[in-house]
């Protein structure tokens, strides 16, 4: 076999390498079975991520003449009203469609030495309704301040306080202690939390799995009027 | 199967626009498109669409008419050079076909994946639909950040718009023409067989594809532009190239202009370059100073477009002041953390990973080339960009870097391929020396 011939068979080895390793053939036969709208669907969520399908499947029934106020509740995620945005159209915010949306809002926060931190974000919340302690033990005496911020830099000592208060009684496992604390500094879908109990002991620290914050929705369904509903999705009129 | 045949208009309709007017300017000895390659005359007619719709899109015109008086323009080109066109000289190009074919392959898994990115769907998808329902630059104003440059996403609601108009990923398609087309550019420079060339620029691409670059970001346009830059300045230090420098000195400023208008950071990247090559080539100092004038008209024209659509760099971006008042311990602290997942992204991208070393084991083999230096002088400054960019940033460092530092080194990574490039022409053959200065 001369030089020439090993060379092309490589080129074509390597374009089925290439073919195999992005599942191309698989791909074109979906290309070719499946309308657009659906692969969209199925790559950005019907009501899960970027909830595309739902999103389209509203634009499809409804045909709006205006721009929807869309609100993903997915863990950072930007607003992903583009499916239904239109430039010749004008905004209207009382018509709004909730992506993601669970009736608790809340936010996991993990031990990491001292500190607790929460890599979940929070958009559209009004505020911290209870914390939840998950304790290894039934019950510990609870006596510290509690602070909940957002580091504004890597610098230190340089927090954004979202919540300071003290807390001075027994705490029970997964008992919820209620906070009702309206903020909107909650609110932020790029950075981490962090809470610090400065008076607890290092021993009461390592009694604490986990601790979660109870927010309060922004857009209660109580007083809303829903329009349209799959799963998790809504479009509601305020 | 209508998608299908969508995807292959798109990619004809793509080649049709890239055939001219280099093509039909070219059938002459005196010519100064004679010498280069058809990739090359590929890679000219692009730079010269993407700089004419550039200059089409200031001016806020429909982009129907922007393509009829191409096509005008075009017409008028081939009725000029009608008589030294001779279609019984046209080649059978097995290299070209390979190029459509993986643009083809790679167009079915975008017409597969079809999700935005997270910057995409905030960002640059509602610059392309912008242009695409014909709104024009003031209207970017309602959307995030308008201060990004626009020229990718006018790209992108162009063939997005043209022929058909039927989806929105056939825009799209064309940033994969350029990827595709900038990597066989770039494995030109290579002194090899034909065939040789075809099974590097094959690897390139199996080395750098993910779905991701095509999700609506702009940094594969960076990319593939940078790679552009590569394969021209790759020609000022080749002793083999007999065409005119003012010539290569034009196209490096039409590339430059382009990076300009494509994200904010190309302007410092086609800077580094420019900076690069005056420093380390020895070409005249008239020529020098064209090249320095050029760059600064380019500078000025988008300072002057920018004022006069009043749009404003958002200061929140870099607070140099705060950043300087901090203690010298949070500085350290914060460059620790750049240097480390400098360290991180660099290991997880292949392109360095293979020549940063192949540049030091050439440093200290090999006696040392004026191509060595410039790339060497452009790392080090690209270097110092990545820093300071991180250093400057007032959100929480880490968290950012997580999210974009990837794509930072990724832009610029292909001008570091000159390295095997330089290796393979010079050191890997001796018998087979080419001359590069």
């Amino acid at each position: 076999m001369t030089s020439k011939k090993i060379l092309i068979l490589l080129v074509g080895l390597l374009i089925l390498v290439f073919i195999y390793n992005n599942n191309l053939i698989r791909k074109f036969y979906n290309i070719i079975t499946k309308k657009y709208d659906i692969r969209l669907s199925e790559s950005g969520g019907y009501c899960s991520k970027d909830s595309i399908g739902y999103l389209k499947y509203l634009k499809k029934k409804y045909n709006f003449t205006f721009n929807p106020k869309v609100i993903n509740f997915e863990n950072s995620s930007p607003s992903s009203n583009w499916p239904v945005y239109d430039n010749n159209f004008e905004d209207k915010d009382n018509h709004i469609i909730l992506l993601n949306y669970s009736k608790k809002s809340f936010l996991l926060f993990k031990p990491n030495g001292k500190i607790f931190i929460s890599n979940q974000t929070a958009n559209y919340q009004s505020g911290i309704l209870e914390i939840l302690f998950n304790l290894k033990k039934n019950q510990i005496d609870f006596k510290s301040e509690i602070l909940i911020y957002r580091k504004k830099e890597t610098a230190i000592d340089d927090k954004e306080i979202i919540y300071k208060g003290y807390l001075n009684k027994k705490i029970f496992k997964n008992v919820p202690v209620s906070i009702k604390y309206k903020t909107e500094k909650i609110n932020n879908i790029y950075k981490p939390f962090y809470i610090e109990m400065p008076g607890l002991t290092e021993k009461q620290i390592l009694k604490i799995n986990s601790i979660t914050l109870n927010l309060e929705h922004k857009f209660n369904l109580n007083d809303l009027k829903i329009i349209d509903n799959y799963e998790n999705c809504y479009y509601v009129y305020e | 199967m209508s998608e299908i045949f969508n995807i292959i208009i798109q990619i004809l309709f793509s080649l049709l626009i890239l055939s001219f007017p280099i093509n039909l300017i070219e059938n002459n000895r005196k010519s100064k498109f004679y010498l280069f390659s058809l990739i090359d005359k590929l890679s000219l007619n692009l730079i010269f669409f993407a700089n004419y719709l550039l200059l089409t899109s200031f001016f806020n015109i429909n982009l129907n008419y922007i393509f009829i008086f191409y096509f005008i323009l075009t017409i008028i080109l081939y009725s000029v050079n009608f008589k030294k066109i001779n279609l019984k000289k046209i080649k059978f190009n097995y290299y070209f076909i390979l190029i459509l074919f993986f643009i083809f392959l790679i167009s079915l898994d975008l017409a597969h994946e079809l999700y935005f990115s997270w910057d995409a769907s905030r960002n640059w998808y509602f610059k392309a639909l912008n242009f695409f329902q014909n709104k024009n630059i003031e209207n970017l104003k309602n959307f995030h950040n308008d201060d990004y440059p626009h020229l990718g996403t006018f790209i992108w609601a162009f063939f997005w718009k043209l022929p058909n108009g039927n989806y929105e990923y056939l825009g799209r398609i064309f940033y994969i023409f350029i990827y595709t087309l900038s990597i066989f550019s770039i494995v030109d420079c290579l002194k090899i067989k034909y065939l040789e060339k075809i099974i590097f620029a094959i690897l390139l691409i199996s080395l750098t594809y993910k779905y991701d670059l095509f999700s609506g970001l702009q940094d594969v346009l960076i990319f593939s532009f940078i790679l552009f830059s590569g394969r021209f300045v790759y020609l000022f230090f080749d002793k083999d190239f007999k065409g005119d420098i003012n010539f290569l000195i034009i196209i490096l400023l039409a590339l430059t202009n382009v990076l300009f208008w494509i994200k904010n950071e190309g302007i410092f990247y086609s800077l580094f370059i420019v900076l690069s090559l005056l420093i380390t080539n020895k070409f005249s100092f008239k020529k020098k100073l064209y090249l320095i004038i050029g760059s600064i008209i380019l500078v000025l024209f988008r300072i002057i477009i920018f004022n006069y659509y009043n749009i404003e760099m958002h200061k929140d971006y870099f607070q140099f002041g705060e950043t300087f008042n901090f203690e010298l311990i949070s500085i350290i602290e914060k460059l620790q953390i750049i240097i480390f997942y400098i360290f991180v992204n660099v290991t997880r991208n292949l392109i360095y990973l293979i020549t940063i070393p192949l540049l030091i084991y050439i440093f200290i083999v090999y006696k040392i080339k004026n191509i060595t230096k410039f790339i060497s002088c452009f790392f080090i400054l690209n270097l110092a960009f990545v820093v300071a960019t991180y250093l400057f940033k007032m959100m929480e460092v880490e968290l950012l870097i997580k999210a974009s530092m990837d794509r930072v080194l990724f832009q610029t990574s292909g001008i570091y391929l000159l390295i095997i490039i330089i290796f393979v022409n010079n050191y890997l053959s001796p018998s087979k020396k080419y001359k590069i200065k």
